[in-house]
């Protein structure tokens, strides 16, 4: 299979206070055309790094180093003006937050007028008509007035709406969406999703899906990758995954949950936090809240390892689904 | 009944927050509220706990009614209930230790009570909600999200209040942190008999704490009865927009809603 987006060995560093920080430690993954691949874990496991990476849009002082390919085209090293260049053709964000994407002294319809010219050229008439279909594409029917609104006149809902439209205006291959539901309410975060899969289904873009709530990127993501600090715990189809977790700490999330069966009942609650100092464990670093930890996970890290044909995990003690 | 809502009406310039709601809490019982953002929620847990008049209504703790109270009985009456917020960094002092923010409710609550009476009780709250002895000369920074919400709590109980308004006390936590909070939250209803009015928006959390559900839509209350009753078989269709849009059903349910919504 040829992959649209290949992360191979990533690490992302920072220099605090003199130390060394390493938020993404070697994660792999891929994304093929038109597939949805979720990113998923728990806050600062490194998946806004992970996808700030694929961007080429890093924060000051971040170090990256492996290799990110973008439709073969490393992304890692590139000059700003290859990486302006795929970020104008190839592929296209979507953030948590639609209202710090918008200027907000501008209106909607010079934002996408600014974007769309920026990348197709053509007039302000042709722009103006692209803008009309793209609303229209994301259910934003009443486009004369969204185009002509301030963002701050439009709600989370809508805004959010604009902003995946703005990111289909250069009919991008891939589409880093950053907890892209996360601010909204619960029914019109549903109609973002279901807007995301019928446009992913019509268009055929890939979606790195970069997401903490666990549900949704069950309903959305074909694979998933389960992160745990800085690096891939487990990766495989989405519905293995949750239903036979084969890595302990995706185990641990799932029970977790609270769920109906589970209303009245005393939580499976994970203990401990994820060690302050990653780089000075020499063993798995889940050993200090796994419930399975033995001796060697203490000594030696454990190397992702096949589960099945499409799933790794990385645990000694991985679950395979064999008697145990 | 702990907590009586009658008629409850709130109106700010341009919109009424509260239309007319009326609901009650029972002793060691859990009701939640849910809705959507900007139905109404903080805005009536604000007046239950007297930090908003309402315009209209009634709110009653432990029989007797808030309004007409003054001076030290409104205090006594306020003492009974207490508050969790969302954001725990938000909610706690960052130039205080643990240990002072948790000094701080118990020396209001206790004028009276000597230093070694108040670091008893402080020594028993912080044992009550899991957090031991080092956590005490930490500063909000130097705890994690779970550990605040633990102070937080902790704080609140300090003053012994009969009923908990926990206004999303996990929506900012990560998942498994939230299990430990659900499961202090649930120890602590059992350990002191305490009553809780639950805001939340994951029907999943409500699921699991709730005894009983209020449904709020644009300030009025449009379906409430016992939890696992209401959630499972909804009547009304708000209700049921509500419990559709929670993720967790799989793609084939996202799909089926994309075909009923074209
Ligand atoms: N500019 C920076 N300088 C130093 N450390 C950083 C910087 N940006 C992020 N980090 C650290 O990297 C880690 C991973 O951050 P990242 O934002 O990728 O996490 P995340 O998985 O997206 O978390 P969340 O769910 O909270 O968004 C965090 O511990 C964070 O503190
Ligand atoms: N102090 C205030 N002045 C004016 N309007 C207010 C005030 N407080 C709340 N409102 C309005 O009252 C309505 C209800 O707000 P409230 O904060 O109670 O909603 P909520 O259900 O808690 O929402 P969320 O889930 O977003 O917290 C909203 O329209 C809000 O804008
Ligand atoms: S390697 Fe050991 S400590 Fe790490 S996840 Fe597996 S069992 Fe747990
Ligand atoms: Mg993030
Ligand atoms: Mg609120």
């Amino acid at each position: 299979m040829t992959e649209l987006l290949t992360v191979d060995d990533l690490t992302v560093e920072f220099t605090r206070g003199g130390a060394a920080v390493r938020p993404v430690r070697g994660v792999s993954l891929t994304v093929a055309p038109g597939e949805i691949v979720g990113v998923v874990g728990e806050t600062g496991c490194g998946k806004t790094l992970t996808g700030l990476s694929v961007l080429g849009l890093l924060p000051p002082g971040a170090r990256a180093s492996g290799s990110v390919r973008l439709d073969g085209r490393e992304i890692i090293g590139a000059p700003p003006s290859v990486l302006r260049d795929l970020r104008g053709r190839q592929v296209a964000m979507v953030f948590q937050n639609p209202g710090t994407a918008f200027d907000p002294v501008r209106t909607i319809g010079a934002q996408f007028d600014r974007v769309i010219r920026a990348h197709r050229g053509g007039s302000r008439g042709r722009a103006r008509e692209h803008a009309e279909r793209l609303l229209r594409d994301v259910e934003l029917a009443d486009t004369g007035r969204v185009l002509r609104a301030y963002p701050h006149q439009l709600s989370g809902g809508m805004l959010q709406r604009a902003m995946i439209a703005l990111a289909l205006s250069c009919d991008p291959r891939l589409i880093i969406a950053d907890e892209a539901t996360s601010a909204l309410d619960v029914t019109v975060a549903q109609q973002v999703r279901r807007l995301l899969l019928r446009l992913q289904s019509e268009r055929g873009f890939g979606v790195l899906f970069v997401t903490h709530n666990l549900a949704e990127a069950y309903d959305l993501c074909d694979r998933v990758y389960v992160l745990y600090a800085g690096q891939v715990a487990e990766t495989g189809p989405t519905a293995e995954v949750f239903d036979a977790p084969a890595h302990p700490y995706t185990r641990a999330l799932l029970d977790a949950l609270p769920r109906a069966d589970r209303a009245g009942t005393t939580l499976t609650a994970l203990p401990g936090t994820v060690p302050s100092s990653v780089l000075a464990v020499t063993g798995c670093v889940f050993a200090n809240r796994c419930p399975r930890a033995e001796e060697t996970c203490e000594h030696s890290p454990p190397p992702p390892a096949a589960v099945t044909a499409s799933r790794t995990a990385a645990c000694h003690f991985a679950d395979t689904g064999g008697p145990a | 009944m702990i907590l009586d809502v009658q008629d409850l009406l709130v109106r700010f310039p341009g919109v009424t927050a509260v239309d007319g709601v009326s609901l009650s809490v029972a002793e060691n019982e859990c009701f939640a509220l849910v809705g959507e953002s900007g139905c109404g929620k903080t805005t009536l847990a604000r007046t239950v706990l007297g930090l908003q008049r309402p315009d209209g209504g009634t709110v009653a703790i432990a029989g007797t009614p808030l309004a007409g109270l003054r001076g030290r009985a409104l205090r006594r009456l306020r003492a009974q209930v207490q508050i969790v917020f969302q954001n725990p960094y938000a909610a706690l002092n960052p130039r205080m230790t643990a240990g002072r923010l948790v000094d701080e409710p118990l020396r209001l609550a206790h004028p009276d009570a000597g230093r070694d009476d108040r670091r008893r009780r402080a020594e028993e709250l912080f044992d009550a909600v899991g957090l031991t002895g080092t956590h005490r000369s930490r500063y909000p920074h130097e705890l994690s999200g779970g550990q605040c919400q633990r102070v937080a709590i902790a704080r609140a109980l300090a003053v012994g209040p009969r009923l908990l308004v926990l206004d999303e006390p996990t929506s900012a936590l990560d998942v498994s942190v939230q299990a430990q909070i659900l499961n202090l939250l649930d120890r602590l209803r059992r350990t002191r008999g305490l009553s809780y009015l639950l805001i939340s928006h994951d029907l999943a959390v409500v699921r699991h704490l709730a005894d009983r559900v209020g449904v709020m839509r644009a300030g009025r209350l449009v379906e409430q009865g016992p939890s696992a009753q209401l959630l499972d078989a909804p009547q009304h269709p708000y209700t049921k927009a509500l419990l559709d849009a929670m993720p967790g059903r799989g793609r084939a349910a996202l799909l089926a809603d994309t075909i009923e919504a074209s």
